[in-house]
């Protein structure tokens, strides 16, 4: 795909990025770009090539070809090879990294060092405060828990105040509790600092909760790049669509500029979807977008259910051979067999 | 090019030189005389082969016997003892086999106390009884057990400790009585380990050198000196030394193959002492008798008998036991220097690329600590003789003196050797340490604006400095035990106590052995403790 930017307000610029280790391309001619004050995301599976772009952007991995620039500045470019050191971009890693044999003060302080000392010891309290460990500045990486280790990390990376700071996956090895509390923590606490930041992870909610463009990755590409709505609400391309969140294709015939033939009848959107008239093509429906009403004249045999407290989602067989999924209120209990009445509630169409 | 991938290149190349002595052992196994080997198998061949399977024999069923029962005892069952027993059994892998050859011997035979006592008591004179005679392949069997067992002790060992409790339990739970759970359950699951631990033990075995020569035996270590030193042939010692290494490969084989089946240990919570089954009365007596004995004629007799030696019995120290010491001192020291340094270079080649030919050859290159003294002396001797003889030979076509056997006939060669077989100690030592460096932690500091020779000096040297000073001190170590390599390769008129000790016990001069062997011992013990402490830091009790 290609993008056009605005350089004039582009922080970070990442154009026609290629990386490789060997002859294998990891990283696929990339292009994005992170705006003043924003945080990015690069979300994707495992081995989608994001977290070697990251190392890239650090200053870790050399480019094939393609550029890399930070406020204007070239970092990387082709051949040419900025050494991470002095890029001034910080960086926060999946296993933590600190520093096993110094205090948590001497982690912190570790990129200052060439600070006048007593600017040193500010800047740490400072930054110690900020992610609420104030005090813990004598204590040694083994005796914190690893919330408190992932946030120490945190304010090691932001210490020397970088330009750029890299969050690789930073809390996939937290419970899911901490994760809750500290990734919205993590995104204020780098607003307020005003340090744009590019987060790599697999996991949608934390892109969501933080990110204000998301870049979705498969196989060393860029699927799509933007806000977390239009990457939920107008998946570009079926990846994306599967990728993200849950859903289900139905194979449908284009009846309109706006409107398909489908199994469970005609659906329209509030804009054209792109297709002509008379083709065969498949609408993409999410489990929320089908509401259950008993006395709606579409139904559906249950096939599976799952109780998720607040509601349930139920699997069902419509028009003989499609499954959908749904949602309905949690005390809308009905049994595997049973027929119930569907809904679509659908603003626009996603085809494909 | 050259810059990026230096470090691989040197890497690649120095794994390639310490390949040099075993690919010249097998050379000679691919180039077989027919005459020689048909003279040897006419005369020698056979021998050696049969008394070297019997020595496999009889020790495997020997530090078996002794190194499971005593490594079940101090990890399944409860009984007074158990705790420093646990580590007291490790004792014994101090004691070269050689030196706990001797001592036995003089305590054992005609002249010595054991004996003579027997006759002060029954009154019969020489001829009038039987008695064990020490000297023989029995006896090398004997001693060479006592001292090898700590392999299959320490394997079998971690093994039982690492079992999870529960898997006792389900034995239980499904009706197992919970001794019969423990033999049907425990044992075959610790199998791999005692496998691993036996060959360990077997390859020590196949290099002894100063127990069967000193015995009388003839096996394939002897014949190789008898050969190249009796007869001068270093083909014909070199077609023994390859018949030897098919041996070596077999075992090293065997022991890579069960560690591989060892890891399906669960990585369960500490067996906690109520897990343990308490011994009492007669029970309790028992276990401890039988940890008491490998251990006690293991190392407490033969340690005690030297130190009676060396303090009451022995001529007073003077300036030959300094230079002894001195000497080997400081060649153990730059051995481990050479070893650790090239470790070093090495360990980080693979981090900084992991490559395959890196990989490659720093596995094999392990393989020279399964390699016996005597095949690694010949195959350095082989090479480094044909260098020597060149440069002479180009001196003298210049009309110059000869410079001697500058490689072959000093320390250099000596040095190579001690590389050769101990590298894989050093890196194995260095490699742990490295691998708690994970590369995010130089990232880290690299992201935070330090250059990488910062991050060498800030974050690694203070991060390996306790697994580095380990490795010297287990090359340091075992070279000072180190003695058939050392025989073959010394330099003119250069000793070292392990030598000097063999020589004088050779010469039936036992009493004066003792200061050199004690003193190699006490010295030996040192890495013993450090991998008890080892032990003990990763598994508090």
């Amino acid at each position: 795909m290609t993008m056009t930017f605005d350089n004039s307000k582009q922080h970070l610029l990442i154009d026609k990025v290629t990386v490789a280790y060997g002859s294998q391309a990891i990283v696929h001619d990339v292009s994005l770009a992170v705006g003043v004050g924003e945080i990015g995301c690069l979300l994707g599976p495992s081995g989608c090539g994001k977290s070697t772009l990251l190392r890239a952007i650090a200053g870790f991995v050399p480019l094939q070809s393609g550029s890399i620039s930070l406020s204007g500045k070239t970092l990387a470019k082709d051949d040419f090879c900025l050494p991470a050191e002095t890029r001034n971009v910080g960086m926060v890693f999946q296993d933590v990294a600190l520093f096993p044999h110094m205090t948590i003060a001497a982690n912190v302080s570790f990129g200052l060092q060439h600070w006048p000392k007593s600017e040193q010891v500010q800047r740490v309290e400072e930054l110690l405060d900020l992610v609420g460990l104030g005090g813990y500045q004598e204590r040694y990486p083994h005796a914190l828990s690893g919330g408190q280790q992932q946030r120490v990390a945190l304010a090691r990376a932001m210490a020397p105040k970088p330009s750029l700071l890299l969050l690789d996956e930073p809390f996939s090895g937290l419970d899911a509790m901490l994760r809750e509390e500290l990734v919205p923590e993590v995104g204020a606490i780098l607003r307020q600092e005003q340090i744009p930041g590019l987060l790599v992870t697999h996991d949608q909610t934390e892109a969501f909760t933080m990110a204000d463009h998301v870049a979705v990755m498969n196989q060393g590409r860029i699927e799509q790049w933007d806000t977390a709505y239009n990457i939920y609400h107008k998946p570009d391309g079926r990846f994306v669509a599967d990728f993200i969140g849950e859903g289900d294709f139905l194979a449908c015939k284009v009846a309109s500029d706006t409107c398909v033939e489908s199994p469970i009848g005609h659906l329209c959107s509030d804009r054209p979807h792109g297709f002509s008239a008379g083709q065969e093509a498949e609408v993409f429906i999410r489990p929320d977008d089908v509401l259950h009403l008993d006395d709606s004249p579409i139904t559906g045999r249950i096939i599976s259910k799952r109780f998720r407290g607040t509601h349930f989602l139920y699997r069902v067989l419509v028009a003989g051979n499609q499954t959908l999924s749904c949602f309905a209120d949690s005390h809308h209990n009905h049994e595997i067999g049973e027929e119930i009445g569907i809904k679509l509630s659908l603003d626009h169409l996603m085809l494909f | 090019m050259l810059k990026r991938h230096g470090l691989s290149v040197f890497a690649v190349t120095v794994a390639a030189l310490l390949m040099l002595p075993v690919l010249v052992i097998l050379s000679y196994l691919i180039k077989a005389d027919g005459a020689l080997w048909q003279h040897m198998f006419e005369t020698v061949l056979n021998d050696y082969l049969v008394n070297s399977l019997l020595l496999l024999l009889g020790v495997g069923s020997g530090v078996l016997l002794l190194g499971v029962p005593t490594a079940w005892l101090t990890s399944m069952c409860d009984f007074p003892g158990r705790r420093w027993l646990s580590w007291a059994l490790l004792l014994p892998l101090a004691v070269p086999a050689y030196i706990i050859a001797y001592t036995y011997t003089g305590l054992l035979d005609f002249a010595g106390p054991v004996q003579t006592w027997i006759r002060d008591i029954t009154g019969l004179g020489y001829g009038d009884y039987w008695f064990f005679e020490i000297r023989s392949l029995g006896g090398a069997i004997v001693m060479m057990s006592l001292v090898l067992y700590p392999y299959v002790y320490l394997m079998a060992r971690a093994a039982f400790l690492e079992q999870s409790v529960s898997s006792i339990e389900v034995g239980c739970s499904l009706g197992y009585s919970r001794w019969r759970a423990l033999w049907s359950l425990a044992l075959p699951m610790a199998r791999p380990a005692i496998v691993a631990g036996l060959s360990l033990a077997l390859m020590e075995t196949l290099a002894d050198y100063g127990t069967v020569q000193y015995f009388g035996v003839s096996t394939f270590t002897t014949g190789i000196f008898r050969t190249f030193y009796g007869y001068g042939d270093t083909a014909a010692a070199a077609q023994l030394a390859a018949s030897l290494l098919a041996f070596v490969i077999l075992l090293v084989m065997l022991e890579r193959y069960s560690r591989r089946r060892a890891r399906y240990h669960s990585a369960a919570e500490s067996r906690a002492r109520a897990d343990l089954i308490p011994l009492t009365g007669s029970k309790a007596f028992l276990a401890l008798m039988i940890c008491l004995v490998p251990l006690g004629f293991g190392f407490v007799i033969p340690a005690g008998q030297l130190l009676w030696w060396a303090v009451f019995e022995a001529e007073p120290l003077g300036w030959e036991f300094v230079s002894l010491a001195w000497n080997s001192f400081s060649l153990a020291f730059l051995a481990a220097l050479v070893a650790v340094t090239l470790a070093i270079l090495l360990a980080y080649a693979q981090r900084a690329r992991p490559i395959k030919p890196v990989r490659g050859v720093l596995a094999m290159s392990g393989f020279g600590y399964a390699l016996p003294g005597t095949i690694i002396a010949i195959g350095v001797l082989i090479p480094l003789a044909w260098i020597d003889h060149r440069i002479i030979a180009l001196f003298e076509g210049w009309g110059w003196d000869s410079p001697g056997l500058i490689l072959s006939g000093s320390l250099i060669a000596l040095l190579f050797a001690y590389t050769v077989r101990f590298l894989a100690v050093a890196l194995g030592s260095v490699q742990a340490g490295l691998e708690k460096i994970k590369p995010s932690l130089d990232y880290a500091g690299r992201s935070m604006g330090h250059s990488p020779l910062a991050i060498l000096r800030k974050i690694h040297v203070p991060l390996m400095r306790s697994s580095v000073l380990t490795a010297v001190l287990i090359v340091f170590v075992d070279v000072l035990k180190e003695l058939p390599a050392t025989l073959i390769l010394r330099p003119f008129n250069f000793n070292t106590m392990a030598v000097r000790a063999y020589e004088l016990a050779s010469d039936e001069r036992l009493v004066d052995a003792a200061p050199a062997s004690i003193m190699i011992v006490l010295v030996g013990l040192i890495p013993v403790l450090l991998l008890h402490a080892s032990i003990a830091r990763r598994r508090p009790q």
